[in-house]
């Protein structure tokens, strides 16, 4: 449409550009960036909308642990640019996302108590829809007992803390007072993370304090300026501003777009090239996830103790993700990687404590496109992945890993009647 | 360092800066060739590597020094030496594989350095040409880092009176600012465009691999069938305005690659706007001279068409087996041949039918012009299958859907480029029409400002998001 061809048939002198457009093409190149970035930020905002209803009254936000523990009773709601509707979130007495109180078990009633973080909350999805409401009547319907889950898992690092943290060892005797017949602990490899940053910790207050204080005097600048100048000296300009733009409606939109559109092949390979994440996906994994899973087995050899103590089995499970998931489906994946690899870690910290792993991944591969079900950007799943998941471990659970859990043979009458 | 990344692009305007520090013919030709041996240096990585390149650069030398020499009689020894020596290094499957260099090499550029190397010898063992080319002007043509990845390929003649012109074509302000928007342009054709189109593609045929229903299917094969072109047209011209671009701001102008390609109402029209330079490197020395040769040894005025129409089918299958030496290449070859010989014969029989001034008025027909459009980009999306393919990939396609799905698809192709090609004609047309003063508002200096500036956004958008480079510049394979 605009030919350069023009370019030297206009050039045949050296003209001089008038000292107006000097001051107009800046100008207008400034305006149209500005102009055309904040009418695709509106419409961004506009069609995708983002809300969070009373969140106030449902996290503690100024607690000194920095976390932001649910509050008892809290009922608020979310909803996310990738979510297409909102999710409410009530909590129960005790802070849990339960959807009842929790009450003195019945007699005949199978109890199972599930921790884990965000993805066992059912971050972004209503309760009704997470698998932690869809589990009990299927494995009831399956398997002939009353099954009853009590969903104990915290929300992720702004909607309750992370799992596992240090304080979740110590609180873990919480859990036994749900009288569960068995622990579910569901782990994403989030976890794998979250446990080794809090290990990475300094492991005094006072000393973090301290090391604060001063980093805060000497590093943080005065004003915008200041910032500015120390982002260029320090060459972070452009990540910075990368960052920024990350975080804006039009980029997350385009975002998930874009990744909702890449095939298997093309998400997988694209994610694998952020060696920070996807380093838990390799064969052998490189030396940050060494640590990771370290300091993840010194929560999990933990966990498995008490529940060993207490008399309970405990359930682990490992739910893959996005990326995981996919290479799983497709069967097949580069060299050096290995998706299984993460599952046989976890079995390897379980097993030999006296805990009971449970395998979920191979099922991944029975099913085309997984990666559909979980939301492109954020990588927590959504409905549809709830429900998937529900089906899996409800197909895992009855198959008689847990004897409680095995189905009741029918009676030999209803037998005659229906044969 | 990329052939249309942002390094690569500040690498061409820190030399293009550079080497506007004097108008002196012989510092630009200095910071040319300091910036294109940089330029090798950073792709090949070792000496070692460069050596069959640097000898196959000799060979021609020395073939042409030859015929400058008085050698002329000769020159078709050397062209033939220099044939082979081109395909000895791309090993081609014609050649015992015994032969072969078994040590990796660096051949990037190969294909177009051959180009350049043929030109230079035809033309002087045909006389045509008198001059004395030194060493230092050679390899400043054939090694020149604007044109050495993937052309275009340019005539010695128009290089050098660029580049080495004692007055410098002149490069004000109005020109630096188209040079910049090309550029951009480029950019964003190859790192926002292409990679988006990829992406489809990639998409859909991994889609056609999994047990789908055959309509959806079809829908999917719709996609593969029209995104490949549109990608490759983003991808290779993409590139073309970025080098362009950066030429014309070291004061050297390349010849057009691409002319609006998928406007063209035929087959053989579509070959005089797509890879300009290569069809008409071909026109020149293979069309012409075999078309002469033939009509010198068949007299035959009856049989002048089919002549014309086997040269064009010997051309355009040349064309296809330069892009590569396996037998997917060669069945490109037939089909781009096939395409052009019957388009051909079309044109001639439409002629001896309806007479000069019938097929003339057909010609103009808007909706003959739409569904010959249609066509043309149907062909080439179809051959195309052949030249992104391996076989296991075309079998794939071949199956998935059923080929009875394939032929409603293909008709749906026909029809939707029909279609969206001649709506996008009209709309060319009417944006084109809204002026100023100075000409159509589109181009106007402000306008051109703007768009630049979106663009620029955009792929800064994209690229921040998408944190993976775009889809490496295909002819740099060839």
């Amino acid at each position: 449409m605009m030919s350069s061809n023009q370019s030297d048939s206009a050039g045949n002198r050296e003209e001089k550009l008038p000292r107006r457009e000097w001051l107009l093409f800046p100008i207008i190149s400034l305006s149209t960036v500005l102009l055309v970035a904040s009418s695709a930020e509106l419409g961004a905002r506009w069609l995708y909308p983002v809300s969070r209803v009373d969140f106030d009254r449902c996290f503690v936000r100024d607690d000194p642990s920095g976390d932001a523990p649910a509050r008892p009773h809290g009922i608020c709601a979310e909803r996310t640019v990738e979510s297409n509707f909102p999710a409410e979130y009530r909590f129960n007495a005790r802070g849990d996302r339960a959807g009842t109180e929790l009450e003195p078990k019945q007699p005949g009633v199978y109890r199972i108590v599930m921790i884990g973080s965000s993805m066992a909350m059912g971050l972004y999805v209503p309760r009704a829809m997470t698998f932690a409401a869809l589990l009990p009547p299927a494995l009831s319907s399956r398997t002939g007992h009353r099954v009853e889950l009590y969903n104990a898992a915290t929300g992720g690092k702004f909607r309750g803390g992370p799992f596992p943290a240090r304080r979740s060892v110590s609180q873990f005797s919480e859990v036994f007072s749900a009288q569960p017949d068995v622990i579910l602990w569901v782990i994403t490899p989030k976890d794998f993370e979250n446990a080794a940053a809090e290990s990475e910790e300094s492991p005094t207050p006072a000393a973090v304090g301290h090391a604060s204080a001063a980093d805060t005097a000497r590093e943080r600048p005065k004003n915008a300026w200041e910032r500015l100048w120390s982002l260029v000296v320090s060459g972070n300009l452009g990540q910075e501003l990368a960052g920024r733009i990350k975080e804006t409606r039009t980029a997350l939109v385009l975002n998930h777009f874009l990744i909702a559109h890449e095939s298997q092949d093309q998400y997988v390979s694209s994610y694998l090239k952020n060696e920070d994440d996807a380093g838990f996906l390799r064969s052998k994994p490189g030396e940050k996830w060494a640590r990771n899973m370290d300091a993840f087995k010194r929560y999990a050899t933990q966990f498995v103790n008490q529940a060993k103590m207490a008399g309970v089995p405990l359930v682990a499970v490992l739910i893959p993700n996005r990326a995981e998931a996919a290479m799983i489906s497709r069967d097949a994946w580069p060299a050096g990687y290995d998706p299984y690899k993460l599952g046989e870690v976890l079995r390897s910290m379980i097993e030999p404590q006296g805990g009971v792993y449970v395998d979920l991944l191979p099922a991944f591969r029975r099913i085309p496109n997984p990666e559909r079900h979980y939301f492109p950007v954020d990588g927590h799943l959504d409905g549809e992945g709830h429900a998937m998941i529900a089906r899996m471990l409800e197909e895992e659970l009855a198959n008689g890993r847990i004897p409680e859990l095995r189905p009741i043979p029918e009676p030999r009458s209803s037998l005659a009647q229906g044969g | 360092m990329d052939s249309a990344s942002i390094e690569f692009i500040l690498f061409g305007l820190t030399a293009a800066a550079i080497s506007l520090f004097s108008r002196s013919y012989r510092w630009r030709a200095i910071v040319t060739f300091a910036a294109s041996v940089v330029f090798l240096c950073m792709l090949s990585q070792s000496a070692v590597a460069i050596a069959p390149l640097a000898g196959f650069l000799l060979l021609g030398y020395l073939g042409l020094l030859m015929i400058e020499r008085g050698w002329e009689k000769h020159s078709v020894f050397s062209i033939l030496a220099v044939i082979l020596a081109y395909a000895w290094l791309k090993k081609y499957t014609f050649l015992p594989e015994a032969f072969f260099l078994r040590v990796p090499y660096f051949i990037l550029g190969l294909s177009y350095i051959f180009f350049r190397v043929l030109h230079l010898l035809i033309e002087a063992g045909a006389g045509n040409e008198k001059r004395h080319i030194g060493i230092g002007s050679y390899l400043l043509y054939t090694l020149n880092f604007t044109t050495l990845v993937s052309g275009p390929i340019q005539r010695y003649e128009e290089f050098a009176g660029d580049q080495f012109a004692l007055e410098p074509i002149p490069l004000g302000p109005r020109v630096i600012g188209l040079q910049l928007e090309r550029i951009v342009r480029g950019f964003f054709k190859v790192n926002v465009l292409a990679l988006l189109l990829n992406m489809v593609h990639e998409n859909a045929f991994l889609e056609l691999t999994q047990p789908l229903p055959q309509d959806q299917k079809m829908g999917f094969a719709f996609l593969l069938t029209v995104s490949y072109p549109f990608f490759l047209y983003a991808n290779f011209s993409g590139y073309i305005d970025i080098i362009m671009g950066m030429s014309r701001l070291m004061r050297v102008r390349l010849p057009e690659n691409f002319d609006r390609p998928f406007s063209s109402p035929s087959f053989l029209e579509f070959w005089n706007r797509w890879h300009i330079t290569l069809s008409s490197w071909l026109k020149t020395y293979v069309y012409n001279p075999l078309l002469m040769l033939l009509m010198r040894r068949i007299p035959l005025i009856s049989l002048e068409v089919y002549l014309g129409v086997f040269c064009y089918f010997v051309t355009f299958f040349l064309i296809g087996i330069w892009h590569g030496r396996t037998s997917e290449f060669a069945v490109y070859g037939v089909l781009l041949g096939g395409g052009a010989a019957i388009n051909k014969l079309w044109q001639s029989t439409l002629t001896a039918t309806l007479g000069r001034k019938g097929y003339r008025a057909l010609a103009a027909n808007a909706f003959y012009v739409a569904f010959s459009r249609g066509l043309t980009f149907s062909w080439f999306a179809l051959s195309l299958f052949l030249f992104w393919a391996d076989w296991t990939q075309v079998g794939i396609i071949c199956r998935n859907p059923a080929p009875a799905y394939w032929a409603v698809t293909w008709i749906a192709v026909w029809i939707s480029a029909t279609v969206v090609l001649a709506a996008w004609e009209h709309l060319r047309v009417l944006l084109l029409s809204v002026r100023s003063e100075e000409g159509p508002l589109l181009t106007d200096r402000y306008v051109r400002v703007a768009y630049a500036s979106v663009l620029v956004l955009t792929a800064a958008m994209v690229m921040i998001v998408m944190n993976e480079p775009a889809p490496a510049i295909v002819y740099k394979a060839f």
